[in-house]
């Protein structure tokens, strides 16, 4: 059975694009596009791994890290940040427990490829900034 | 300034409550000194007025001292020469002449004359005692002065001593006159009064003995004293207006100058203090004012890059699904198109970086993260990145490393100083040109140089090179892309990392580029 992926996304343009390229590489999606929704989703699709806007309306994406944490089922839940804001607020959500961070634009390849190594397991390159590939 | 900021509005309360303060403050203790002042002026009157009193009794004092020596010396010679049972005249004559005085008297114990000189046979004999109050009071046993009693023949004021002494027929009295003119008696009153008074010696009918200083117009201040053991008084008299100005009429002002002068640098300090607790409100206020701008700027490159970054993801997310052929198949022609948008939208996407980066540094808001690295690494990893560029256009691009020199720096900033300079130099140099990358320690300085054989750099505009936006006439007639932020970004990152950065460039040549950066080995 393929990995579901959470994004959590205010842009709707963006949901589609990593929905394109998300299922192009064979994963399944699942979508909410606020903090407060987020929540929700990921209780009742129980995804394999979470892509996480910072920016978010209801719960930015740190309120969502940490709601998380407090949830037994979620807290296992890999998270990787994806923002168009400053680098070092994605560096601060690793710190908090976040697995990596990606910048916008980011690299759709090497995003696949940090999802890939989240699921199975591994480890890979995690911080690369918005320069596109 | 804006005064509308709360901040500053409680400043301009807390200052004006100070300056209330300092203002009340300020004039008690103006207030006080000048009571002081003329208390002390009044007080100095006073004790001047009293003091004069002192004096006119003191000189009183000094003038019955001179008497009664006068009248003991008179004794004395008395009580030696005319002592004997029977005083004939001759004897009289020669003790009077040896005492140098013009008149003379010797009376016997019940006042009758005994002998006179000048001589006057004619009132030998007869009883002067009650005829001359001061013989009167020898005859009690004390001294006795007369007041006037003649006029020599000069018309010099006559005075008369008497004192009484012991003799073989159990006591005499001696009684002598005194020239008033010749004695002594001049000096000690003129000694003994205040400058600027006038003394005057009244006998006790009211005739003036004696007197000293000149007279004068004007309120004046009279004291007076008895001049103990004769019927004499002393009436001093001095001008009111000396007596309160007794130094001299500047000196009454000294410490009213010295008021205003204190006056004045009180009120200079005071201004001096407000003028200091505006500036420093002002300081406060300009501080808190350019804080608040600081975070309104931070704020908005926060905002502006998230806002240009995110259409930017979804611009190069669609156009790479696009270009990998996910959407369809498309034409060769369609294809090129799109990666000249492709190529674009990542220029676009450089330049939301270098203007979020010269924000950030404007802002001091960027922090390097300083790790100690090896110069010439860095320089390969940036030669190895430029290489497909360098490849592209033709030029050749090698590494050329001396001694090997360490640095502390932010690897990612110092990449970017390296990758623009780099780029910059492939940008400018022809076809079949040559960029050389060389690393190097020198004099305790890690050194990159960026040498190219482009076209080098007009005089005219080398002094504009680091400024922010600054394209040359080479690269505008060349059509060399570029934001002309690079430049100014590399000047400000080396800057940043107390480096330097400078070049030397021949027209027609080349250009070298040259980054000094503090070794730590």
């Amino acid at each position: 059975m393929a990995s579901k992926i959470l994004v959590v996304e205010d842009d709707q343009d963006i949901r589609n694009l990593l929905h394109f390229q998300l299922t192009s590489a064979g994963f399944e999606t699942a979508f909410a596009r606020d903090g407060a929704t987020a929540l929700i989703v990921a209780r009742k699709e129980r995804p394999d791994l979470i892509l996480l806007d910072l920016g978010l309306p209801a719960g930015d994406g740190f309120v969502v890290m940490e709601r998380m944490k407090a949830i037994p089922d979620l807290e296992m839940i890999p998270v990787i940040v994806v923002t168009a804001r400053d680098p070092r607020e994605g560096e601060r959500a690793v710190q908090q427990g976040a697995r990596a961070f990606f910048h916008k634009p980011f690299d759709a390849d090497a995003l696949v490829a940090e999802i890939r190594a989240a699921l199975g397991g591994g480890a890979v390159a995690s911080e690369l900034d918005g320069s596109p590939g | 300034m804006n005064a509308d900021l709360p901040h500053m509005r409680g400043l301009a309360r807390c200052s004006r409550r100070v300056i209330a303060a300092s203002v009340l403050l300020l004039v008690v203790l103006l207030g006080g000194f000048a009571f002081v002042v003329v208390q002390s002026q009044r007080e100095s009157r006073e004790s001047l007025e009293d003091r004069f009193a002192l004096r006119g009794s003191l000189a009183g004092r000094f003038i019955s001292t001179y008497v009664r020596d006068v009248a003991r010396l008179q004794k004395n010679e008395a009580q030696n020469s005319l002592s004997g049972s029977a005083v004939t005249r001759r004897d009289f004559e020669t003790t009077v002449d040896g005492m140098g005085i013009h008149a003379a008297v010797l009376l016997d114990r019940q006042g009758r004359l005994l002998q006179v000189y000048p001589r006057n046979p004619e009132i030998l004999g007869k009883n002067l005692g009650a005829s001359y109050p001061h013989l009167a009071a020898a005859l009690e046993g004390r001294i006795g002065v007369s007041g006037i009693v003649a006029s020599a023949g000069r018309g010099s004021p006559i005075v008369a001593v008497a004192v009484p002494f012991a003799s073989v027929e159990g006591g005499r009295v001696f009684g002598a006159a005194i020239d008033l003119e010749t004695s002594p008696l001049a000096a000690y009153l003129e000694n003994s009064i205040p400058f600027s008074a006038e003394g005057r010696l009244i006998d006790a009918n009211g005739r003036l003995v004696m007197k000293s200083g000149a007279p004068f117009d004007g309120e004046a201040f009279v004291t007076s004293a008895a001049i103990v053991g004769t019927p004499w008084r002393l009436q001093l008299t001095a001008p009111k207006s000396t007596l309160y100005a007794p130094v001299s009429g500047l000196a009454r002002w000294v410490p009213w100058a010295l008021f205003a002068g204190f006056s004045v640098a009180a009120v200079g300090i005071l201004l001096l203090f407000l003028r200091l607790l505006e500036s420093r409100t002002q300081v406060a206020g300009r501080h808190r004012e350019v804080m608040r701008l600081m975070q309104v700027q931070q704020r908005f490159i926060a905002t502006t890059s998230h806002e240009l970054r995110t259409p930017l993801t979804s611009v190069t997310g669609y156009l790479d699904l696009l270009l990998s052929g996910m959407a369809g198949p498309f034409a060769e022609k369609q294809r090129d198109l799109l990666l000249v948008v492709r190529r674009n939208a990542g220029r676009l996407l450089d330049l939301v970086a270098d203007l979020m980066l010269a924000a950030e540094i404007d802002a001091r808001r960027l922090k390097l993260n300083r790790e100690p690295l090896a110069l010439e690494d860095l320089a390969r990893e940036t030669v190895e990145s430029a290489q497909p560029q360098a490849d592209e256009k033709g030029v050749e691009l090698v590494l050329e490393t001396g001694t090997p020199a360490n640095v502390v720096a932010d690897r990612r900033r110092i990449s970017q100083v390296l990758t623009n300079l780099v780029s910059n130099a492939v940008k400018f140099t022809p076809e079949n040109g040559r960029v050389e990358v060389r690393s190097f320690r020198e004099n305790g300085h890690a050194v990159i140089e960026v040498a190219d054989n482009g076209m080098g750099i007009p005089e005219a505009e080398q002094s504009r090179l680091f400024d922010r936006f600054f394209r040359s006439s080479n690269a505008l007639a060349q059509e060399i892309p570029g934001s002309g932020l690079g430049l100014a970004i590399a000047k400000q990152l080396t800057d940043l990392h107390g480096g330097q950065l400078g070049f030397t460039t021949s027209e027609g040549i080349g250009t070298t580029f040259r980054v000094e950066l503090p070794s730590s080995q």
